[in-house]
């Protein structure tokens, strides 16, 4: 690497790496691992630099190879996905409720099916609009909005955030328990 | 929330309340906590590894083509005998959208004239590449990969990614192809190619990708459709890892099997009615393009799709794509 490149590799990693890690720790729960899929995603680019400098969107780019990262991390790793190490806290007071209620969001997303999590992810956290999560993750707008929907409805009809998560209208009605009655209608179950 | 991060933002407009309690609830849970620094030299480590496993394959491609020409001039000097080829069980149909295909392999249920391509040249070629022409052309061949006697002898395109086999059981990675194949051209992206999908009635698990090259100039599709099909990650290739790339000229056509369900995996939970294709880059996972949405027929309705589906190299024979597809 030239070293201008080097210079500019340098400084998109260093403006990047704190995001990078915070969404890698949202898909992955555990933050040994957030940062080992971060960096494998940095040294990725840096392999290509040179052209993903060049490309419009270097960070649309980064983000996909972090979620393929992840996906081959998630591959890797099924049978023995386990919550490793908790994340630096913040010095400071910290109420135990916040802390259980941070676990318990961290629980409900792993339950989630991985490309259901990086759709929620990057929809919710990293705010990208439907049609940059679909260039992102590799699919269609369309498989987009219904992951991330059905990843919230999951999210909001977990026991475990029962207790903060909003509810559907005044009819006080479970979050996923409309969407979930349509689709079994759709498929003809009854 | 570190002052140097960057932020892209302004995407979801939280548009209920149940989205802005999950877009609070994410940062608040992704910002309690400290990033530490990056490590630097570590990254700096890692991608320098990966540059040399690159520099490491290409000089492996480099000593496939020193033996490919060490087995064409065995080829030229009489060593070559005829190539076997196996009628293919079954054939998907292509889909019937077909236009003016001129030097695509037709879709036919006998076996190939010739032993499967994997790249084409993206002009006709006038000396017979491909052990197509007939053995009387005599014409001096400057690629130096077909044989003159009777078509049979065989090379491997140079310079590709793992080099050929020669196994008729993958796609992409036998058969007779020029040296020019594939190198050069551009990768095909969703600006230049249209993609469409067709089954048979044969098998509700096989469906044949077409990849229609809509552009003015001829596009390279490499590796393997990396094919998302509802919430299931992109398909890996079979068995294999990817190796090969198909070369299309204008109005040419590819083809790529998709595998949707192994026996043992368990029922669908919502049946796919659309599904994305990404195309890759010469270099394998990375996207040439954006993904291209490709519809269920209507009369297919929707697709059941397994816990791992699969999907075959890109090839621009379609028997030999049938016959890797349904071997599995």
């Amino acid at each position: 690497m030239r070293p201008d490149d080097a210079a500019a590799f340098q400084e998109f990693v260093r403006s990047r790496w704190p995001r990078l890690v915070r969404t890698a720790y949202l898909m992955t729960g555990d933050y040994a691992e957030a940062e080992d899929v971060a960096q494998t995603a940095l040294a990725r680019a840096g392999a290509s630099w040179r052209r993903i400098q060049a490309s419009e969107r270097p960070d649309a780019y980064v983000r996909r190879i972090l979620v393929n990262c992840n996906n081959n991390r998630f591959r890797r790793k099924r049978p023995t996905l386990v919550f490793g190490d908790k994340p630096v806290d913040v010095p400071g007071p910290d109420p135990t409720h916040r802390v259980d209620q941070r676990e318990a969001l961290r629980d409900a997303l792993l339950r989630l099916p991985p490309r259901q999590r990086a759709a929620v992810v990057l929809r919710y956290w990293e705010d990208l609009p439907e049609a940059e999560v679909a260039l992102v993750m590799g699919c269609s707008v369309g498989t987009v909005k219904s992951q991330a929907a059905r990843g919230l409805d999951k999210l909001r009809a977990d026991p475990a955030l029962s207790d903060v998560a909003p509810m559907d209208g005044a009819a006080g009605l479970p979050p996923s328990a409309g969407r979930q009655a349509q689709r079994e209608k759709q498929h003809g179950r009854v | 929330m570190d002052a140097s991060e960057h932020r892209s933002g302004g995407g979801t407009g939280t548009g209920t309340a149940a989205e802005a309690w999950l877009q609070a609830q994410l940062n608040a849970h992704a910002d309690e906590f400290v990033v530490m620094p990056p490590d630097f030299a570590r990254i700096d480590a890692r991608h320098h590894g990966i540059r040399r496993r690159r520099a490491a394959l290409v000089a492996c491609a480099a000593s496939v083509l020193t033996v490919s020409t060490m087995m064409a001039a065995v080829a030229l000097t009489g060593g070559g005998g005829e190539a076997e080829v196996t009628t293919p069980p079954t054939l998907l149909v292509p889909t019937p959208s077909a236009e003016t295909a001129p030097a695509t392999p037709a879709p036919s249920t006998s076996a190939p004239a010739t032993i499967p391509s994997t790249t084409e040249p993206p002009r006709p070629a006038p000396t017979g590449t491909g052990g197509t022409a007939p053995p009387s052309s005599g014409a001096p061949n400057p690629t130096g990969t077909a044989a003159p006697t009777g078509g049979t002898a065989t090379t491997r395109a140079p310079a590709r990614p793992g080099g050929g086999s020669g196994d008729p059981s993958t796609p992409g990675t036998s058969g007779t192809s020029t040296t020019s194949g594939g190198n050069g051209t551009a990768a095909c992206t969703d600006k230049n190619v249209r993609i469409s999908m067709s089954t048979t009635e044969d098998s509700s698990n096989h469906v044949l990708l077409t990849a229609t090259n809509i552009g003015a100039t001829s596009c390279t599709l490499y590796y393997h459709p990396q094919v998302v099909l509802g919430d299931r990650h992109p398909t890996p290739p079979m068995e294999s890892p990817a190796k090969a790339l198909a070369t299309i000229a204008p109005g040419q056509k590819a083809y790529a099997g998709v595998r949707l369900w192994n026996d043992g995996d368990t029922p669908p939970e919502h049946p796919v009615k659309s599904f994305a294709v990404n195309l890759q880059g010469r270099v394998a996972n990375t996207p040439a393009g954006h993904p291209i949405d490709v519809q269920v027929p209507r009369e297919i309705i929707a697709l059941d799709v397994g816990t791992n589906p699969l999907s075959t190299l890109w090839n621009t024979d379609v028997d030999a794509v049938n016959r890797y597809l349904y071997a599995r």
